[in-house]
């Protein structure tokens, strides 16, 4: 189980400014949650805040009740709406660096599930967008996080390579049961892949629908 | 006129332009007589420009060799610097103010300090180069995009680790700025120290010439001074190539 307890946040110099005002959230192991909410309401920086790349002003993140505020783990593990890739390592490079131990196996098994076999060589820049959103994906899942955070993932691609990546990741979240937690602004993205959705507002969150990811 | 004649061309007419032949002739034929220009006649006949050229050469790749090791060490080192040391005045003056005076004109100070010598060559050398790279590997290290180091501190990656596996190959493309920037200084540095305090090289042989009048060999000198400087530049861009080779400038 996954807490985001009380988060409260302001940049420095604008305390009276709340961007995230004592927000609590759960998602349970094995769920995959839509966070979604209007520009500038904070959720990637939930989301930073979550992988522990941001510090928050008050509240504490608890991963399986150990709380891991401000400490980037292998526990959560962030996709980026830009490229996060590492330009100087090959596609194969990529997943093995994600490993704690590297696993010539899961490395096949990992580039079969995301559909880049044969592309073990290719650095991303000689990637479409669509492999290296997928070659992200595999890399995330080779460091096996508790909780795997999509930040407006798939925002840049056209609908069809859209489509397809649901797709997968339908396929992927079905045979890893990985937690997920996606932002996202897409209705669709929600309608086929969340089990519910939390929508952040000027006030609290505030929990909408169940369904999808089945 | 064919293209393969005109660089013959433009050196001939050098040569010839208002009588310079003739005088380099007399000049010639004086000097192979006169015993005083012994040591000018050792050179011509011991030193031959592929030597001056090798020891130009051998200078500017030991200079260079250690400024990119020194350089990039030190820029990685900075870039590692807390930020309340990085935004001090005074320690970025200490370390930006010593770019500013060109390596000619620390000639004086490294010849009191390594006398008149190879070392002092090297230095020179060391000092034109040293500013670029060190420069293109702080501001490399320091243009690494946050959601990458972000991404290597979620894989758990910290410390030296992520100095040497992640800012370091990041900032590769800006360091290999850095070093053809820093290879171009080294080289025009060391023409420079070997003109004024040289006993061999290329900027040694063009001094010695022009006092000597040899137009026509200060001519060679020059010519090769550049095609030397762009042979080093291209040996770059191909090192480049082979150890970045994911670079978008290699991929394309």
């Amino acid at each position: 189980m996954i807490r985001f307890e009380e988060i409260s946040h302001h940049y420095p110099g604008q305390e009276h400014e709340l961007l995230l005002d004592t927000i609590s959230l759960t998602i349970e192991r094995g769920e995959c949650v839509g966070l979604t909410g209007p520009s500038g309401c904070g959720k990637s920086t939930l989301a930073h805040i979550g992988a522990g790349h941001i510090r928050p002003t008050g509240g504490r993140v608890l991963i399986e009740g150990r709380d891991l505020t401000a400490q980037p783990s292998r526990k959560v593990f962030l996709i980026h709406q830009e490229h996060d890739l590492f330009p100087w390592q090959r596609v194969e490079k990529q997943i093995q660096f994600a490993m704690t131990t590297p696993d010539a196996g899961r490395i096949k098994e990992l580039l079969r599930l995301v559909r880049l076999t044969g592309y073990e060589t290719f650095f991303p820049n000689q990637l479409s967008g669509g492999m290296k959103k997928r070659l992200a994906l595999a890399r995330a899942l080779a460091v096996n996080p508790d909780l795997l955070i999509l930040d407006e993932s798939f925002s840049s691609l056209d609908s069809q390579l859209k489509t397809e990546l649901h797709e997968d990741l339908r396929r992927i979240w079905r045979e890893t049961g990985t937690t997920i937690l996606m932002i996202t602004h897409d209705s669709r993205e929600l309608a086929n892949l969340a089990h519910r959705e939390i929508r952040l507002t000027a006030e609290r969150p505030t929990r909408i629908r169940k369904g999808a990811l089945v | 006129m064919p293209v393969k004649t005109l660089p013959v061309c433009i050196v001939h007419r050098t040569i010839l332009h208002k009588g310079v032949w003739k005088d380099y002739e007399e000049l010639r034929i004086l000097t192979t007589f006169n015993h005083d220009h012994l040591p000018m006649l050792e050179y011509l006949e011991y030193r031959t420009i592929a030597v001056n050229c090798l020891y130009s050469i051998e200078r500017v790749l030991a200079g260079v060799g250690l400024a990119v090791v020194v350089g990039i060490a030190a820029g990685l080192g900075r870039s590692m610097l807390p930020p309340m040391l990085k935004r001090n005045r005074l320690l970025k003056f200490l370390l930006e103010a010593p770019k500013f005076p060109p390596p000619i004109a620390w000639i004086p100070f490294v010849i009191i300090w390594f006398g008149i010598g190879e070392t002092s060559a090297y230095a020179i050398v060391f000092i034109g180069a040293f500013a670029p790279i060190f420069t293109s590997t702080y501001e490399g290290a320091e243009a690494v995009p946050l959601a990458l180091k972000n991404c290597a501190r979620s894989m758990e990656i910290r410390g030296a680790r992520l100095l040497w596996k992640i800012i370091l190959p990041a900032a590769m493309p800006q360091i290999f700025t850095g070093i053809r920037v820093g290879v171009g200084m080294g080289w025009m540095s060391v023409i420079a120290a070997e003109m004024i305090s040289g006993q061999s090289g290329l900027g040694y042989s063009i001094q010695l010439n022009r006092l000597n009048m040899q137009y026509d060999q200060m001519t060679v000198d020059m010519i090769l001074i550049g095609i030397i400087g762009f042979l080093l530049f291209e040996t770059i861009i191909l090192l480049q190539k082979k150890i970045i080779p994911w670079h978008e400038s290699t991929l394309s």
